[in-house]
């Protein structure tokens, strides 16, 4: 059974609606995009901006508005860091936590997460969506990502977050 | 790019058709030969995208192997449609561009429209008689399936749809199959709705489907078809 429809209408009117259709969905696309703050080590820094370009590209199923810091602060303030960020975090509905083996060991990470906890306000509160890249040694490129949801204190169902965000 | 966004684009494409209702055609006024086109454009668009079956048809049409009472005494009508197939047709490409295009399976729509026409005419019969005999949509369907070559459950729907019969059965083609998988996980392979029985219980879950959306099946399922064709092209999918 092949794909040839066309229901009651003609090819003129197909082309027109095809057209509308087209418009919607790319309208539809940049509505749901998702304010993102991205908590990552800064040694994973290459790898989180190959991230953020596959979501600049259209062909991707994956999309968001990255509000995250680009550069680590120049800065020795930890006040002032934080200050910076949580105004960050404020701005996004849901934190990603990019995961790797540097992870544990990162002095912010923690705080970040904490902190996104703390701010979420019962909106996106106490989820964390965490992708981690098994990096493949051959040819250097992510080859299987898993996506994993920590809940947090107040979290709420996988489905219910996720529509929420 | 999720199921929430095809199902608002859907809604929205609703409303879109219904304000372009006025160009469907209207069953009642149409001739045995305008019939009899529609028909050839359902069984060749089972084999192939629908701008090329408009064309095919289009070229018998022109070449005056779509008239039926010329059709009815013809002796040799599957050659001739054979080779009015067996030549390129000029066809509207995605991107508004002309492509030449070769019908595939030319052997057998050829044979299928022949026997068709043979068959249906040969014994007095005609579509627009089988119509008007037909007490409800879904046995004039059933009707259609039995008198024409080709057709099966979902081209029989599409030609009721197209001249205008009926809007309260679906179009359960690729895209619908794929919107239905990606909004209820339902998986079904294509073949098995060549049975009538698998084909309306398919139906009947898209027509609880529509009913959400408040628009008639039919509307519905030419909006998924829209949908879901522009997607999947557009790479969305």
């Amino acid at each position: 059974m092949g794909g040839g429809s066309g229901g009651g209408l003609f090819s003129s009117d197909i082309r027109s609606l095809e057209d509308k259709v087209k418009q919607r969905l790319a309208e539809a696309k940049g509505d749901v995009s998702r304010h993102v703050f991205i908590s990552f080590d800064h040694e994973d820094l290459d790898e989180v901006n190959l991230l953020r370009g596959q979501a600049k590209n259209d062909k991707m199923d994956l999309q968001f508005d990255d509000h995250s810091v680009k550069e680590p602060y120049d800065s020795t303030n930890a006040d002032y860091i934080k200050r910076n960020i949580c105004e960050k975090i404020d701005r996004c509905s849901v934190t990603l936590v990019y995961l790797t083996d540097k992870t544990a060991s990162s002095k912010w990470i923690n705080w970040e997460i904490e902190e996104s906890l703390k701010r979420g306000k019962g909106r996106v509160s106490g989820i964390l969506w965490a992708r981690h890249n098994m990096r493949e040694n051959d040819h250097g490129y992510a080859r299987e990502t898993q996506e994993t949801i920590h809940r947090g204190a107040g979290g709420r169902p996988r489905g219910a977050a996720a529509q929420a965000a | 790019m999720n199921a929430e966004i095809i199902n608002r684009t859907i809604d929205a494409m609703c409303s879109e058709i219904k304000a372009q209702g006025g160009s469907a055609l209207d069953w009642r006024l149409l001739t045995e030969d305008e019939m009899l086109y529609e028909a050839a454009i359902c069984i060749f668009g089972s084999q192939m995208q629908f701008e090329m079956a408009v064309a095919t048809a289009d070229r018998l049409r022109d070449r005056g192997l779509l008239f039926s009472k010329q059709l009815a005494g013809l002796a040799d009508c599957e050659p001739q449609i054979l080779d009015a197939l067996s030549q390129p047709l000029s066809v509207p490409g995605k991107n508004g561009e002309i492509r030449t295009v070769m019908p595939r399976f030319r052997n057998r729509l050829a044979s299928l429209l022949a026997t068709t026409v043979t068959e249906m005419y040969g014994k007095g019969h005609s579509l627009r008689r089988l119509l008007f005999s037909a007490d409800s949509s879904k046995n004039a369907r059933k009707q259609l399936m039995l008198n024409v070559w080709g057709f099966g459950p979902k081209q029989a729907s599409l030609f009721l749809r197209r001249i205008g019969y009926c809007a309260d059965l679906a179009v359960l083609d690729v895209h619908v199959l794929d919107y239905l998988h990606l909004t209820r996980g339902i998986r079904i392979a294509p073949s098995r709705l060549g049975r009538l029985s698998c084909y309306e219980e398919i139906e009947d879950t898209f027509r609880e489907i529509a009913s959400r959306f408040g628009h008639s099946l039919g509307c519905v399922d030419l909006a998924t078809w829209l949908t879901m064709r522009v997607a999947k092209r557009e790479a969305y999918l």
